[in-house]
């Protein structure tokens, strides 16, 4: 009870004092709480994009793997049928990244932009212009998760 | 409010910016974002063909198509006359500097929503004072204010606390970067109050870093793909890049698991067809090839040791410092040579941009805040014992006090007009094992049967930490309660003591707890049972009321005993037995019974007070 012994001694004028500055800590604890929940709800929701980002992330090593059987496919008109199955199947998986909210960087044909794209390598081609995309680059929700790998055209001297 | 001053790692290849919040130095997100492998800002300076600076992320990206238009690696040419010719102008490092330095300001103010002026920033041990002039002169023309230039071991041992040991000790910093390693010697002391930090040796190489070891590993994965399929892979930049991929992947899994896979299907074809690359890696194989490459660490280890006249056993710390040394054999390779354990417990990645931050917040009196609240937290749970001597919680421990929290009980017998509250502190499962802290009485609590009265319950802990328990019967509004001071007057070491027996007897108090519960609802089983029977009276054969009465008999002869399946199986027959009953009183009449059933098994609400001793 010392602390209320300690009230009894004090004038008005510090007990006044004394008071005011019990309810303004009370009045920043309170705020602290509120700002606290509000930055807590944005966290969640940033949390909720990670995990997306996560997953998405996770997945494509898959998406690529099935993209470069596309490239070493055997042009016989035996597996044509199995093709267009496994390209179904790649769109499948890429309507699927869509509705997470994930969109593929556009690249062969695009003008060359540091902002989207990773230049890995200069070849022929019209100058500043994409020839080749070697790794797919993803957009979630307007933020580049995975900036495209891609080779920039260059004049090449002979 | 007072504005931030933040803390940068201005680093050769990358660079990080961190500020306290809170008491604690958090990592500044560069406005990009951080991408799969790539960091918050790398240290890239661009000037596109048309004349657009880029810094940071997108001038990384550009520079194979832009190398006479790109700058990188420009820390290492601080304090010289060195300059950087970029689409037809010159540029001084300090200024190509300025420009990251402009950026990670931009980035801190859009994540901290407020202006920021000023900066600490962190340099090598070896920079010389032109160096650390230019470096402060960077830092002014980005319109920083450069409140101090201080050395990157220093605050990476800042990050970690060393400073405030108040023990003269030296201390081993091992920076391996991308592509340098740093190796630095240094004595925290304490003089007049005051910490004191000297560097003893400085040691390293410039052309030894992660990207070596990266290199190993690829050419390894490589020349192994090579012998088995007769395919050069580094011919094929896109094969190449997923090859690099998912080393990475591997070195990193291989940081905490001792095997795994590198899987990449379809990586090439030949006339005979695809090829794919699956190979298993262990974490020993890539030791043994990252070995030689270890070894080069060892010289500028030896050389620090020796410029500063110690030998191993003077090193009284070892903090890692870079990302390649989160790799278990770099810090294997320093704790043997040293024979001490690394510090842990701060991403060597971010640890020199934290201890950045620690030393701005020093400066701008954040850390040291006039009159900081101080909240408490209780240090173990609080709880009271119930039926069978369980401690049920109230208050778990970590609780940020003050607070109050109230849980409704019962009584656990019939006719019970008495309940003892024993306050309980401790985590163990049972009450006796728990510090008892008090106890006391609520009596006038009507007859009736178990389960049925209603006791609140309330614990509130102000904010000196004085506990007050209060139990009230609902019925009546009787309430009695106590007032326990020192609930928190356990010493550091009783509290450390207490965790430590909860974790040792875990699993013994989880067994013990469960035939308690079994116990519990063995009790409960019999009281509904023998309701049931007087109940249903002359309504159910005699063959079947004396098979309950006896199973009642068999449940109440091994119940007491700590026997769990012997009790579960003696419930289960009497269950079935009762069942029986339940049926042969639902055909004779069946709505009247049903009410009573149901009244009957009306369970304890929350929980059950135990019984008063008598």
């Amino acid at each position: 009870m010392t602390e209320q012994d300690e009230l009894l001694s004090l004038d008005k004028p510090e007990l006044i004092e004394k008071y005011l500055a019990a309810v303004d800590s009370w009045k920043r604890a309170a705020a602290d709480l509120d700002n606290f929940k509000k930055r807590a709800a944005l966290e969640r929701k940033e949390l909720l994009e990670y995990s997306k980002q996560m997953a998405v992330l996770k997945l494509i090593p898959s998406l690529e793997s099935l993209e470069q059987v596309l490239i070493y496919a055997p042009n016989d008109e035996k597996y044509k049928e199995w093709l267009t199955g496994l390209k179904a199947t790649i769109m499948q998986l890429e309507k699927t990244m869509e509705e997470l909210g994930v969109s593929k960087i556009k690249t062969v044909g695009q003008p060359f932009d540091p902002n989207q794209h990773e230049a890995v390598e200069e070849v022929d081609g019209t100058p500043g212009e994409i020839i080749k995309e070697l790794q797919p680059g993803f957009i979630l929700n307007g933020k580049v998760i995975i900036p495209a790998k891609v080779a920039v055209g260059k004049v090449i001297k002979e | 409010m007072a504005n931030k001053i933040i803390g940068i790692d201005l680093g050769t290849s990358n660079s990080a910016a961190s500020v306290m919040e809170a008491g604690k130095p958090v990592i500044i997100p560069s406005a990009e974002g951080q991408t799969v492998a790539g960091k918050a800002f790398p240290s890239y300076v661009a000037f596109t063909k048309d004349g657009q600076l880029l810094v940071g992320e997108p001038a990384r990206r550009q520079a194979v198509t832009n190398p006479e238009g790109t700058a990188f690696e420009f820390k290492r040419k601080m304090g010289t006359d060195f300059k950087y010719k970029l689409a037809g102008k010159e540029y001084a490092p300090e200024q190509l500097s300025a420009f990251l330095l402009q950026k990670i300001k931009k980035d801190a103010e859009a994540y901290l929503g407020q202006p920021v002026a000023k900066a600490v920033i962190t340099v090598p041990a070896y920079f010389d004072d032109s160096q650390r002039t230019a470096t402060k002169n960077a830092g002014e023309i980005a319109g920083l204010e450069v409140v101090r230039v201080i050395n990157e071991p220093t605050a990476a041992a800042f990050a970690y606390g060393l400073d405030k040991t108040g023990k003269d000790q030296k201390i081993l910093v091992f920076d391996l970067g991308g592509g340098t390693l740093d190796v630095t010697i240094m004595d925290f002391g304490e003089a007049d109050g005051q910490a004191t930090f000297e560097v003893l040796s400085t040691s390293g190489d410039t052309q030894l870093g992660g990207k070596d070891m990266d290199k190993a590993l690829i050419d390894f994965v490589v020349s192994d793909f090579k012998k088995e399929h007769d395919l050069d892979l580094s011919q094929d930049k896109m094969a190449m890049n997923r090859v690099r991929e998912a080393v990475e992947k591997a070195k990193i899994e291989l940081s905490t698991t001792l095997e795994t896979d590198i899987n990449l299907p379809f990586i090439s074809a030949n006339a005979d067809g695809p090829k794919h690359l699956n190979k298993k890696m262990t974490r020993a194989q890539v030791e043994e090839l990252v070995k030689p490459i270890i070894e080069r660490m060892r010289h500028p280890v030896e050389q620090a040791l020796s410029d500063a006249k110690l030998t191993p056993a003077n090193i009284a710390k070892i903090i890692l410092v870079g990302g390649p040394t989160r790799m278990p054999v770099v810090a294997k390779f320093v704790e043997e040579y040293i024979g001490k354990q690394v510090e842990r417990g701060i991403d060597p990645m971010e640890a020199v941009a934290k201890g950045a931050a620690v030393q701005a917040g020093v400066m701008s009196g954040e850390v040291t805040d006039k009159e900081i609240l101080l909240l408490d937290v209780t240090p173990l749970t609080l709880g009271l014992e119930t039926l069978g001597g369980v401690a049920t919680p109230l208050i778990e421990r970590n609780t940020t006090i003050p607070t109050s929290k109230s849980q409704i009980f019962s009584t656990a017998a019939d006719n019970q007009t008495s309940v003892e509250i024993n306050i309980v502190q401790g985590e163990r499962p049972f009450a006796k094992d728990n510090k008892s802290l008090g106890r006391f009485h609520l009596d006038g609590i009507p007859p009736s049967p178990r389960g049925v009265p209603q006791v609140e319950v309330t614990f509130d802990i102000d904010a000196n930490g004085i506990l007050k328990v209060t139990a009230k019967d609902k019925a009546t509004g009787k309430s009695q309660n106590i007032t326990i001071t020192g609930s928190s007057s356990l010493s550091k070491d009783e509290v450390e003591r207490m965790k430590k027996e909860a974790e040792m007897h875990a699993e013994e108090d989880k067994k013990n707890r469960e035939v308690i519960e079994t116990r519990n609802q063995a009790d409960t089983l019999i009281s509904v049972s023998e309701r049931t029977l007087k109940d249903a009276g002359d309504k159910v054969a005699e063959p079947d009321k004396k098979d309950v009465i006896d199973k009642i008999e068999a449940l109440q002869a091994v119940k007491d005993k700590p026997e769990l399946d012997a009790i579960k199986k003696a419930m289960d027959e009497l269950s079935n037995a009762i069942q029986k009953v339940g049926a042969a009183m639902y055909s004779s009449s069946a709505k009247a019974s049903e009410d009573k059933q149901q009244a009957a098994n009306q369970g304890p609400v929350e929980g059950e007070v135990v019984d008063e001793k008598k």
